[in-house]
Parts: C-alpha cells; structure tokens; sequence
C-alpha cells in the first residue's frame, strides 16, 4: 500500500466501524482496513446493528459508511457518530453527488476502491471529517 | 188572354201561374225584349215589373263597370245565341253577374252568382218564338264555397305554418345537440390537450373569458377574474407565483414559472407556466399571453428514470466492488497464479448464474432448488445420483440467492475439490426444512458429505469458510456451522426467514 502523506501508518491501531450490507464488500473493507494495522468494529449490514454497536463501544476513532443499505440509507448513523464526533467517510457508488440533503459534500471514497489510494482517501477523509466535528462542536457552521 | 171557354173556372190563369211561379223566370222575345217576369225573378235581381217589362235585356242588366272582369252579358249573350240557333235549352255555367243595386247605375252593382238555364219556346212554324230565361241565385252557395276554399287554404297555410314550425324545431334540437357534442368535444380536447391558453390585462390582471382555465380548473369566469385564479393554484405555491408574476409584470418580462393547479375533479397537477406582454405597433403594451403546460407525467417519468438510473448505477458499482472483494480474496489464498485464475473465474461464473437465475425471475427471487442444481452443476456432471437433494419449494429473495449461491458455490469447489465428490464413491446429501421456534421462522439447510477421502480440518481458514461462517451471518443474519468430521464435511446453515413461501 501507499501511505497518504504523512504519516504513513495514520491509520494503525484506530478503531474503525466498518458498515456495509454486502458481504463480499464487507469482507474487503475488513481486509483492507486490517492491513492497515485497524481494528474493525463491524462489520454491520444493517442501521439498527450499527446504531447498536455504536452504543456499545467506548472508543470509535472513525467509520465507513456505506450509503445504500438495501432498503435503508446509512444516514441516521452518521448523524449520531457526529453528535459523538466521530469522524466518517461515506461509501458510494453514486460519488459525491450521491449524498443527500446536509450530507452533500462530506468526504467520500468511491466504489469499486482505487486500492493504491484507499488508505489516503480514508485519512484524509477521516482527517477533514475531523476538523468538520471541530468546526461544528465549536458552534462554527458547517 | 181570353177568360172565355167552356170551363173557364177549371182553366188556370196562366199569367198569374207564371207570375208566382216560385223560380226566377224571364220571358224573352227572339230580339231579347223580355216580355214577361215571374215574382221570384223580381225579388232576386231587386227589380219591378213596370221597370224592366218592354225594355232590352242587356239595357236592364248591363255589365258591372267596376269589374274589368265582368263576362256576363257576353257568356249570357252566347248562350241565348246558341238557344236561337239551334232551338234548344241551354245551361250556364254557374255565371258572375252582378246586379244593379237599383235603376240607377250609379248607385253601384251587387256582387251575384247565379246558374243560368235558358229555354226556346217554339212555334208551330218550329220557330224561337220566346225564350225563357230561369236562374237561381247561387250567390250563397258560391260565397260557402270561397269560404271554403278560403277556409281550406288558411287550413293549408296554418298546416305550413306548422310545418315549418315543426321543422325548425327539429333544426334547433338538432342545433342544440350538435352544439351539446361541440362543448363535450371541446371540453375532451381541453382535458386531453395539456395546455391551458390564458390571457391577462396589461396590468397583469385575468380578465374575460378564460375558456382553457375554467374548464381545466372547474372555476366559473367571474371566480378566475383579477387574481381569482390564484385560488386553483395550491395553497403552498399561490403566494409566491403572484410575487413573482407581479415583479414579471412590473418589468415587462417573460414569465416562467412552475405551480401545482388544482384540476376541476380536486387532483393537483403540476404545471410549468410560460408568459409573455403583448405589444402593440406603437411598442405599448396591450396585453400578456400566457401557457400553462401541464409537466405531472413528464416530471414523474424524469424522477422515475433518475431512480431507476440511480439504482443501475449503485447495483454496478456495487457489482464491480464485489468482483474486486473476490479478486483480492482469491489472490489472497491462491495457490499459484494458475489456481487464481481458475478459482476467480468459478467465483465469477457462480455469482454471473445466480443473477442469471434472478434475471428469470423478474429480480424478484429465485426457487432454492434451483440455486442449489445451479452450483452443483459443473461437479456432478450428467449423473445426479451422487448428490440427493431433498426440501420442499422454498423462494429466496434476491440477497438470499446471491448469498447462499455464493455460499454453495464454495461447499461445491471444496467438495470437488478435496471433499467427496473428488472421488468416485462419495456422495452430498443437501437437506432442507422450515423450523419454527417460539415466533422465530428459519429455513435449516444442512449439507452433508460422506464416501469422499478421510478428511481433517483445514490448517488455515479460506475465504470459502469465511464466507460461509462469517459472510452468511453478516449479509443474511444467518448462522452457519461448518465441521470437518473425518467421514466428510457438514455445514448446517440456520436461515431466519420473514416469511416462508412456497
């Protein structure tokens, strides 16, 4: 893999909640991410499943979120985790313009992933997302 | 006339028989002197004896002067003529003769119709000596007559009348229904054609006939005047579209606009509104044109479309992620580049025929038997004896039959592979059955290998397992078993199911 620049293990050690509803993706981003040196919460296929998971840990340091759930859009966890400020990217095969409503413009990686730039879209993802929460919690608007 | 004869009280006095006699009679010489006159002809033509007797007849009844018509003394004249020529009666046609109202030809004629008979008396030589001349006033029956006739045309004339009457009736039903189909023809068109033709002052105000807009929205032309109309314009977007059509106005610019009008049955339909000032040759403005185009159905399609798009796009995108999730996998645990390739290409092909089953089944889902036959296939070969599948028809939604199509896909490798259909004596039991538990619905699959190799739990776990153990559970909230016993592989897959449907 290719570090983002920078640090080139940013992402070791983090605890990241991977959500994502199909199987055969869910068992990449759980590869991919173990590569990187992360711990992987998760993964859930299902909005009540990461709501749940959610609640249970102590330390989140970020997710992935995959957009479309089958039914169900992926939103309603994205707006907890950053009541919590934990940073996110979203997944889709829609690209940014996919998002919805206030969501429009958060970081997003696209599917299938680019896997030599995978690692330095999730930082710098996560890194944005980061100041977002920041900017946000300090009553600055978003 | 002589009283003298044998008998004289036996013998009638001619003169005064003739004189009573009870019809008109008029005795004529042969040079038309009448000579002699009953009383009856004095009454009918106002006459007395003294005045007439010894005189000319034409000279006592000439013709009316005041009628250029008048024929009488000719027709008479004829036929007295006709009696002395050849000494025989002659009957007149009922005859116009007006008569003196008195000797006086001044005083005038009374208008009289008589039917004339005129009758030779002859003598012994067989000579005209006298001809009586008899009438009868027909006056009255000829005037019954006109009457009559007169009567029986203004009957004829009312019964025109009424025929005419009749049929322009006719005409104005035919008229009025003619026009009923007209206004039903007119409304069809304003319902079926989608735009709405509308006109406004130069102020911007409706005014006059709107015909498009009444019929469409159901409102009557004095409730569509002014800013009437603003009433079938939906409640949320009324406010806005008259700000925005007064701005339009006040800056004489085209208007476009789009608001949701309430249509006359009380369904909304969403509009997109084109308008425009009318100018006049002296560039003033007269008027604004505008087009209401109803745009419900295209809209919906365009938002339909962009869904359907949006979800062939995600289905794509998340199709190629999951080839990448197998291509990474399988590089993963591939023995040698010769084994990925074969490998990659079956988990490639099982995931292909699951869709290819679900593309059959309109992406509703698919029948479990068949997933199960489909990635047995290309192991058993033609001879299905050495796998026995037994359940019941059991549908599987679409995620259930990529799931579990993958699922079986690797049970079916690996049994060909290292299990035991890679020998000739082994055989695969594949069982299913719906289990209730309390509330709880599941559909248990278990997979059963006997007669292959000996077999021993594999040193590491391959995607195949993760798939099985950790794939199903994720994906499908599954809880899948796989053992490795010495006489052959059982997985035991519990399926929670919503429904189970046959």
């Amino acid at each position: 893999m290719i570090a983002a620049a920078g640090d080139p293990r940013a992402l070791a050690g983090q605890r990241i909640l991977v959500v994502e509803d199909e199987m055969m993706l869910a068992m990449m981003v759980e590869d991919l991410l173990t590569e990187l040196g992360c711990e992987v919460v998760g993964p859930a296929a299902s909005v009540a499943e990461a709501l749940s998971l959610v609640a249970q840990q102590d330390r989140l340091d970020g997710a992935v979120l995959d957009v479309n759930l089958g039914s169900e859009r992926v939103y309603s966890v994205a707006e907890t985790l950053k009541e919590q400020c934990v940073p996110y990217v979203f997944v889709t095969g829609y690209g940014p313009g996919g998002l919805e409503g206030d969501h429009r413009g958060h970081p997003t990686i696209q599917k299938p992933f680019r896997l030599d730039r995978f690692e330095g879209e999730l930082a710098e993802g996560l890194r944005l997302a980061r100041s977002f929460a920041r900017a946000s919690g300090s009553g600055g608007a978003i | 006339m002589s009283r003298s004869g044998p008998a004289p009280s036996t013998e009638p006095d001619y003169r005064a028989v003739f004189e009573a006699a009870p019809s008109a009679y008029l005795i004529l010489s042969a040079d038309l002197v009448i000579v002699a006159v009953s009383e009856a002809y004095l009454a009918a033509t106002n006459t007395r004896r003294a005045e007439i007797v010894g005189r000319q007849l034409f000279e006592v009844f000439p013709d009316n002067p005041n009628d250029p018509n008048a024929d009488g003394v000719r027709n008479l004249s004829d036929s007295l003529c006709r009696v002395l020529s050849y000494r025989r009666a002659d009957a007149m046609a009922v005859q116009k003769y007006d008569i003196p109202v008195s000797q006086n030809p001044a005083d005038g004629f009374e208008e009289r119709y008589w039917s004339p008979m005129n009758t030779p008396v002859l003598n012994d030589a067989g000579e005209v000596a006298w001809i009586i001349h008899r009438v009868e006033d027909v006056t009255g029956l000829v005037a019954r007559d006109r009457a009559k006739a007169e009567t029986d045309r203004l009957a004829v004339e009312q019964q025109r009348v009424i025929d005419k009457l009749r049929r322009a009736n006719i005409e104005l039903a035919q008229s009025q229904t003619a026009l009923r189909a007209s206004e039903a023809r007119f409304r069809a068109a304003v319902e079926s054609v989608s735009d709405i033709l509308w006109t406004t002052d130069a102020a911007g105000l409706m005014v006059g006939d709107q015909a498009g807009w009444c019929v469409f929205t159901g409102q009557s032309r004095d409730e569509c005047q002014g800013y009437g109309w603003s009433q079938s314009v939906h409640p949320d977007d009324a406010a806005d579209t008259i700000l925005a059509w007064e701005a339009a106005v006040e800056a004489r610019r085209p208007f476009t606009y789009e608001h949701r009008v309430r249509r006359y049955d009380g369904v909304w339909r969403l509009f997109r509104i084109n308008a425009r000032p009318v100018l006049g040759r002296d560039g003033a403005l007269m008027e604004w044109v505008g087009v209401h185009t109803d745009i419900t159905d295209a809209r919906r399609a365009e938002e339909r479309r962009k869904l359907l798009l949006d979800e062939l796009n995600h289905r794509v995108k998340n199709s190629l992620a999951t080839v990448q999730s197998i291509g990474m996998n399988t590089l993963g645990t591939a023995e040698s580049p010769e084994a990925f390739s074969r490998e990659f290409n079956q988990r490639l092909m099982a995931l292909s025929q699951a869709h290819n089953l679900l593309t059959r089944g309109d992406w509703l889902g698919a029948n479990l038997r068949d997933v199960i036959t489909q990635e047995l296939a290309p192991h058993q070969g033609l001879d299905g004896a050495r796998v026995a599948l037994r359940g019941a028809d059991v549908h599987l939604d679409p995620k259930e039959t990529l799931a579990l199509g993958m699922a079986l896909h690797e049970l079916a490798t690996n049994a060909a592979k290292y299990g035991a259909l890679s020998a000739d004596s082994g055989l695969v039991d594949v069982m299913w059955e719906s289990r209730r538990e309390g509330a709880e619905r599941s559909l248990r699959l278990t997979w059963i290998e006997r007669g292959g190799p000996p077999v021993s739990a594999p040193r590491r776990r391959g995607f195949g397992s993760r798939l099985i153990e950790r794939g199903l559970g994720h994906e499908l909230g599954a809880r899948a078993v796989l053992s490795f016993p010495p006489e052959g592989v059982v997985c035991v897959i519990d399926l929670p199911r919503r429904e189970i449907r046959h």
